[in-house]
C-alpha cells in the first residue's frame, strides 16, 4: 500500500471527514461575516488567516494526541490526512489574500501552514505521550486546547512570536518558522524511526478505518 | 532673552562693565534666529525663503552654499503638528556633491505652518551648520518684494501689515515655484537689473510684477515683458506704472491674484482613484460552498484519485481565485494637471493621487506635498508618504512652468498646442466647442453651463472671460487678456 492510498483511506474515515467539514464550514462562516458587501477595504484575509491557522493547529494537535498510541503507519497516514486539510483550505486563503492585498508576501501563508500543521501534529503526539507518563490521559481532550491557549498566552505575555498560531500568518516571523521547522523535523524523525521497529504492526495500523 | 539680559544688567552693571558688548552679541543672535538664514563656521550657508523670509503654507526657495566640503547632506525637519494631533513630522533631505571651491544648491521646499523647523548640514559625519525656527516665525502672509536701491521709499505703497522685503536682484531665483509665497515684485530700475528669466518666473508663478518708472536701457528686457503697459504672463502679470508710490499702491490694490490653493482644491475635489471593488459576496460564498462540498465528496468516495482530485481542484481554484480577486496593482495612481496660462507661459498646478492596498510607502517623483495632513519625506527619489492599508493620499506637486497651449491672441482664442482641445468653455460666455490644433476662434456667446463639473468648479474661481478647455491629461486655462494686451476681454 502506498503512502498516498494510506492517506486516502484515512481521509475517508468519518472522524477526519467530520473535522474537515467543520473546518471548511468555519472558513465559510468567516467569509460570510467578513467579505465586504459593497466597496471599501477588503479585510477578509486578516480574519480568515488566523482562523485557519488556529483551527489547523487545534485539529493537528488533536489528531496527533489522539493517535499517539496508534501504530506509526497509521500516525503517518493521519498526519497526511491532516495535511489534506491544509491543501483543501488553500483556495480560501489565496482568494482572501488576493482580495485583501496584505503586505505579507504570499509565500509565507502558503508554506507556513504545512510546516506549522505538521509541527502541531507532532506536538500533539508528544503531549499525549507526556500525559500518559504523568497519568493524565483522561484530561487529554482538555490538555490539547489548553496547551494551545497557554502557548498563545505565553507569546502574548512575553511579546514573542514563537507558538501563537493566531498571529503567525500576519507577518514573516522567522523565530516562529524556525521553531516550527525544528518541531516538524523532530516529529518526522520520531514518526519514521519507530516505524522500523514496529514494521510488523504497519499493516494493521494502516488498515484501521 | 533680551528682557532677561536687561533685568540682570540693572543689578550687575558695576561688577561687569563689559556687558554692552554682550548685549550686541545677544541682539545679533536674536536677529539671526528671527530669519531663516544660517551660516556655519566652515562657510556653509543655508537660506530658506526669499531674502531669508519664509512664507508658511507656500513653496519657498532654498539655497545652500558650501565651500571646500566633501559630499554634504541637508536635512530639514518640520513639525507641523498641533496640540490635538501631536507631532507630525515633515522631512526634507538633499544631497550636495562635494568638491573644492564653492558649491551652490537651489531647490524649492514647501513649508507648512509649523511648530518647529530645524535644519542641519552634515558632511562626513560632521555638522557644518544648523539652525531652528519656532512657531512665531511661521508667518503665512505673502511677501511683497522690492528690488530697489532705496526700498524704504516704496514702503508706503503697501498696507501697514504687509511683509515688505527688499531683495538684491541676483537673489531672485528663476523658478516659478519659488514665488509661490510672493504677492508682488516691484522693480524701479535703481538697483542692479534682475534676470529677465527671474522676473518672468515671478510673474508666471502668480505674482504681480510692477515695473515702476522708466527703466534704464540695461533693463529693456524687463520692459519688454510688460508689452505696451500690462501683460499677462502665466498666472500673474507684468505691469508698468509711473514711479510714484500712489500709482504702485493703486496697481497693487487692483491686482486680484488667483487663489491657487482653491484651484488645487477644486482640482482634487473628486477622487481620481477609487478603491477596487471586491467580488460580490453571494458569488464568493456560493463558489466556496460548492468547492467545500466537492472536496468532501471527493475525499469520501474518491479514494486515492479523490485525494488527487481534491489537491488538483484546490490548486485550480487557487489560481482562478487569485486571477479573479487580485486587484491589478498594489498602488493605484492617477493625476490631473491644470495649466493656468496667460500669454505664452502657463503655470502647471498638478495633483497626484495614490491609493495603496497593502500598508506601505507611496511615492511621487519630485517635490510634492500632501493636501491632507500627513507626515512625509522629500528627497532625491521624490516625495514619500507612509499609508495604512487601503488608504489614499492626494499630493500637490511643486508648481512648474510650461508653454500655454490655450491662449488669447489678438482678441481670439487660439490653440497653440499640437493636439485638439475639447469642450472649450469661457466663463460668462458659455461653451465654445472644440478647438483644433493651431486653430483660433473669436469668443461668442454659447450654450450656458460648463462641459463638466470640474470645469464648473474651476470656472467659479476664475475671472469672467477666462477660457477653459480639456486637453490630453491636462486642463487648460487661459486668463482673459487685459485691454492693452492686444485684445479686449470678452
Amino acid at each position: 500500500m502506498t503512502a498516498l492510498s494510506a492517506v486516502a483511506r484515512r481521509a475517508r474515515c468519518p472522524d477526519v471527514l467530520q473535522a474537515l467539514a467543520l473546518f471548511l464550514a468555519a472558513l465559510l462562516f468567516v467569509l460570510a461575516v467578513r467579505w465586504p458587501g459593497g466597496g471599501g477595504a477588503n479585510e477578509t484575509w486578516f480574519a480568515l488567516a488566523p482562523t485557519r491557522a488556529a483551527l489547523l493547529a487545534l485539529i493537528a494537535m488533536g489528531f496527533g494526541a489522539a493517535e499517539a498510541r496508534e501504530p506509526p503507519a497509521r500516525r503517518r497516514a493521519t498526519a497526511g490526512a491532516v495535511l489534506v486539510f491544509v491543501v483543501a483550505s488553500v483556495p480560501f486563503e489565496v482568494a482572501s489574500y488576493a482580495a485583501s492585498y496584505p503586505a505579507v508576501p504570499l509565500w509565507w501563508p502558503s508554506v507556513l501552514p504545512f510546516i506549522e500543521t505538521f509541527a502541531y501534529f507532532c506536538l500533539g503526539t508528544a503531549l499525549a505521550r507526556a500525559a500518559a507518563l504523568a497519568r493524565l490521559d483522561a484530561f487529554l481532550t482538555l490538555l490539547v486546547p489548553l496547551t494551545l491557549i497557554a502557548a498563545t498566552w505565553l507569546d502574548v505575555r512575553l511579546g514573542l512570536d514563537l507558538l501563537n498560531p493566531l498571529t503567525s500568518s500576519q507577518s514573516v516571523a522567522w523565530p516562529h518558522a524556525l521553531l516550527m521547522v525544528a518541531l516538524a523535523v523532530a516529529g518526522a524523525v520520531w514518526l519514521a524511526w519507530p516505524g522500523r521497529r514496529a514494521a510488523a504492526t504497519d499493516g494493521e495500523g494502516a488498515s484501521a478505518p | 532673552m533680551l528682557l532677561l539680559w536687561a533685568r540682570r544688567r540693572a543689578g550687575g552693571a558695576r561688577r561687569r562693565p563689559h556687558r554692552p558688548a554682550l548685549a550686541w552679541l545677544v541682539l545679533v543672535a536674536v536677529a539671526v534666529a528671527g530669519s531663516a538664514r544660517g551660516q556655519g563656521a566652515d562657510g556653509a550657508r543655508v537660506i530658506l525663503g526669499l531674502g531669508g523670509k519664509l512664507v508658511a503654507g507656500a513653496w519657498n526657495p532654498l539655497e545652500v552654499t558650501v565651500r571646500d566640503a566633501a559630499a554634504t547632506t541637508l536635512e530639514v525637519r518640520i513639525d507641523e503638528g498641533d496640540l490635538v494631533t501631536g507631532p507630525r513630522i515633515v522631512r526634507y533631505r538633499a544631497s550636495l556633491p562635494g568638491g573644492s571651491g564653492v558649491s551652490v544648491f537651489d531647490d524649492d521646499l514647501y513649508v507648512p505652518a509649523f511648530q518647529t523647523l530645524s535644519w542641519r548640514l552634515v558632511s562626513a559625519g560632521r555638522v557644518l551648520a544648523s539652525g531652528s525656527l519656532g512657531a512665531r516665525e511661521a508667518d503665512g502672509r505673502p511677501l511683497q518684494v522690492v528690488v530697489s536701491a532705496d526700498p524704504g521709499a516704496w514702503r508706503a505703497a503697501y498696507p501697514s501689515d504687509a511683509r515688505v522685503v527688499d531683495v538684491a536682484a541676483p537673489e531672485l531665483p528663476a523658478r516659478a515655484a519659488a514665488y509661490d509665497g510672493v504677492a508682488s515684485l516691484l522693480i524701479d530700475g535703481t538697483a542692479a537689473s534682475p534676470r529677465t528669466a527671474s522676473v518672468a518666473a515671478a510673474a508666471a508663478g502668480g505674482a504681480e510684477v510692477l515695473l515702476a518708472g522708466a527703466l534704464p536701457a540695461s533693463q529693456a528686457g524687463l520692459a519688454r515683458l510688460a508689452g505696451s503697459g500690462v501683460s499677462r504672463l502665466g498666472a500673474g502679470e507684468v505691469r508698468r506704472v509711473p514711479a510714484s508710490v500712489g500709482a504702485a499702491s493703486r496697481a497693487l490694490a487692483d491686482w486680484h491674484e488667483q487663489d491657487r490653493g482653491a484651484l488645487l482644491a477644486a482640482l482634487a475635489a473628486t477622487p481620481l482613484v477609487r478603491s477596487p471593488r471586491s467580488a460580490p459576496q453571494p458569488l464568493v460564498l456560493s463558489l466556496a460552498a460548492a468547492y467545500a462540498l466537492l472536496a468532501l465528496l471527493s475525499l469520501r468516495f474518491g479514494g486515492t484519485p479523490g485525494v488527487l482530485a481534491t489537491v488538483a481542484l484546490a490548486l485550480v481554484l487557487s489560481v482562478a481565485g487569485w486571477r479573479l480577486m487580485r486587484p491589478p496593482a498594489a498602488v493605484i495612481s492617477a493625476g490631473r494637471t491644470l495649466m493656468v496660462g496667460g500669454g505664452e507661459l502657463a503655470l502647471g498646478l498638478s495633483v497626484a493621487e495614490r491609493l495603496t492596498l497593502p500598508a506601505g510607502e507611496v511615492s511621487v517623483a519630485g517635490a510634492a506635498r500632501p493636501l491632507t495632513p500627513e507626515p512625509y519625506l522629500t528627497d532625491a527619489g521624490g516625495t514619500h508618504v507612509q499609508l495604512p492599508r487601503w488608504h489614499g493620499v492626494t499630493l500637490a506637486l511643486r508648481p512648474s512652468l510650461g508653454q500655454a497651449a490655450l491662449r488669447y491672441q489678438g482678441g481670439r482664442l487660439r490653440n497653440a498646442g499640437t493636439t485638439a482641445l475639447r469642450d472649450v468653455y469661457v466663463v460668462g460666455m458659455g461653451a465654445q466647442g472644440d478647438l483644433a490644433a493651431g486653430a483660433s476662434r473669436a469668443v461668442a456667446p454659447g450654450e450656458e453651463g460648463a462641459a463638466s463639473p470640474m470645469m464648473a468648479r474651476l470656472g467659479a474661481l476664475l475671472p469672467r472671460g477666462t477660457a477653459l478647455a480639456e486637453g490630453p491629461q491636462r486642463l487648460w486655462v487661459a486668463l482673459p487678456p487685459t485691454i492693452t494686451d492686444g485684445g479686449t476681454p470678452p
